[in-house]
């Protein structure tokens, strides 16, 4: 880095923020800004390519792009700067000499990343994922009877292009003819190239991540049944009351039953850093959701302890429709201290995880089965789901583990008190 | 169906309606298989055939509920697993 812009108040540089826990490196694979544009507060300026998906991240300063710092597709460090601005005045224009943090100007050799600085510039809690592209993709939201669908794939038409006129604007077969063979041309002229990772790249880089955890992590692996008769009826009772809005799935109750045991053990809530674990305060429950195209995202449930089961719901159903749509924040993604993979009813019967570095902890859920349960002396049939746990064995024992696994049994076992 | 392209019979309307309101609650909640809805069997277990997880399947209920007007309970989800039964289902409540 050239010395000059250490002391040069008027320029800022940008630096790759933390896209989530689990992140510490990623490469820029696009720029969205040009050398010489004037950029605002929440600008989208780069998509950077995590180990998960791609992310559009903005600016938190206004600013004049001066020269970018690091070529496209090169793996770069979290607080790299990569892009060099120019503050602007009042005016819009560029400052020479006023305009900065004066205390950076009065100190005789700054750090290249000052702290006050790199926080203003590491929250950029909008940004989204935009694959699918919303605007643009062909595939989305197109509303068409069966027949104008069979027509149009016949004659080779975008649904995506032909105006609907059917109910809710569906495409019916009238508007495929009228659509005619200028819609061919149409077609071809407003598909939009989507940009989409390739399902090898986020191999590549989930491969990478999951590298890491087992090269750096000693896990350990529990296991423990747990019968779901109790809250299966609960939910039942308590959904049928209930307009299908207000309804609650079981995933939400597992995240709950994690949270509510996290808080009390702590110790399997939050972060190894360097040699030592970092107990997270608050409980942010990240949820693996995989995606039909390949691979997955882990966004999170923010405090999950401290919100009510319906209000875990209501955020777990955002959290889907924006995975399978491409539209995470984010914030969503940054901050998970602990993680759930959940197999659902058509998964195995169980799943030994692997933790997503720098975490502590993954809970893992089978499918849940129908299995022969003692009670007691009587041998009943009940809604089994296996519950695991893979933790780091540096910040915690079996024994710990254990109990947490227990701690996570009962709750689910007293489904009211979720 | 041989289906004569130039003359659909009007009274077909509803039906493709209530199916056109289905696959279009699909696609809306997993816009990746929206290529695939077109060549769907009417009558396969449609959660099963395009691997819908539960929180899929919550999301379409909820749409077709509210676009339909008429709630879903849980307890009819067991029937409810082929476009025609989703379509019959629907039509008996208009």
């Amino acid at each position: 880095m050239s010395d000059s812009t250490d002391l040069d108040v008027s320029r800022f540089d940008y630096l790759l923020p933390s896209l989530g826990a689990d992140m510490d490196e990623g490469r820029v694979v696009e720029w969205r800004v040009g050398v010489g544009d004037t950029v605002h507060r929440g600008d989208l300026i780069a998509v950077v390519e995590t180990e998960k998906s791609d992310i559009d991240i903005e600016i938190w300063h206004d600013g004049i792009v001066e020269e970018f710092l690091v070529p496209v597709g090169e793996l770069i460090d979290v607080g790299t700067p990569i892009v060099r601005l120019r503050h602007l005045d009042a005016d819009g224009g560029a400052t020479e000499t006023t305009g900065a943090p004066s205390s950076r100007s009065s100190q005789p050799s700054p750090p290249p990343a000052d702290p006050d600085v790199t926080t203003a510039l590491l929250e950029p809690t909008t940004a989204v994922i935009p694959e699918p592209t919303p605007a643009v993709d062909p595939d989305r939201r197109v509303l068409a009877s069966p027949f104008a669908r069979r027509l149009a794939a016949e004659r080779g038409l975008d649904l995506s292009t032909i105006e609907g006129t059917g109910p809710h604007g569906a495409v019916v077969e009238a508007d495929i003819r009228r659509a005619g063979t200028a819609a061919v041309a149409n077609a071809a002229a407003t598909t939009a190239p989507e940009r989409q990772r390739t399902p090898a790249s986020m191999r590549a880089l989930i491969a990478e991540r999951m590298s890491r955890a087992n090269r750096e992590i000693p896990h350990y692996h529990l296991a423990r049944d747990v019968d779901l008769g109790p809250l299966d009826a609960w939910l039942a009772e308590r959904n049928a009351s209930r307009p299908i809005t207000e309804r609650v799935l079981p995933a939400a109750c597992l995240i709950r039953a994690v949270a509510l045991a996290a808080a009390k053990h702590r110790e399997f809530n939050g972060a190894w850093v360097d040699d030592h674990p970092e107990p997270a305060d608050s409980i942010n429950v990240a949820m693996a959701i995989s995606l039909r195209r390949g691979g997955l995202v882990t966004p999170h449930v923010e405090a999950a302890d401290r919100h009510s089961l319906d209000e875990v719901m209501e955020r777990l159903n955002e959290l889907v429709a924006a995975a399978r749509s491409g539209t995470l924040r984010a914030s969503w993604m940054t901050g998970s201290t602990i993680t759930i993979t959940h197999l659902g009813d058509t998964g195995a019967d169980l799943v030994h995880g692997v933790i997503s570095p720098p975490q502590l902890a993954l809970v893992g859920f089978g499918r849940s089965r129908l299995r022969p349960w003692v009670i007691e002396d009587l041998v009943t049939i009940r809604p089994i789901v296996t519950a695991t746990l893979a933790a780091d064995h540096r910040a915690t024992d079996g024994a710990d583990g254990s109990r947490f696994l227990a701690t996570i049994a009962h709750h689910l076992e007293h489904p009211e008190d979720l | 169906m041989n289906t004569d392209a130039t003359l659909p019979d009007p009274a077909d309307h509803p039906v493709v309606d209530t199916v056109a309101m289905i696959l279009s609650a699909i696609a809306d909640v997993a816009p990746e298989l929206e290529p695939e809805l077109g060549d769907l069997d009417h009558d396969i277990d449609l959660w099963t055939e395009l691997q819908l997880d539960s929180m899929d399947h919550l999301a379409v209920m909820t749409r077709l509920a509210t676009q339909s007007g008429r709630d879903i309970p849980e307890r009819d989800y067991p029937h409810l697993t082929t476009v025609n039964a989703l379509r019959d289902y629907l039509r008996a409540a208009e």
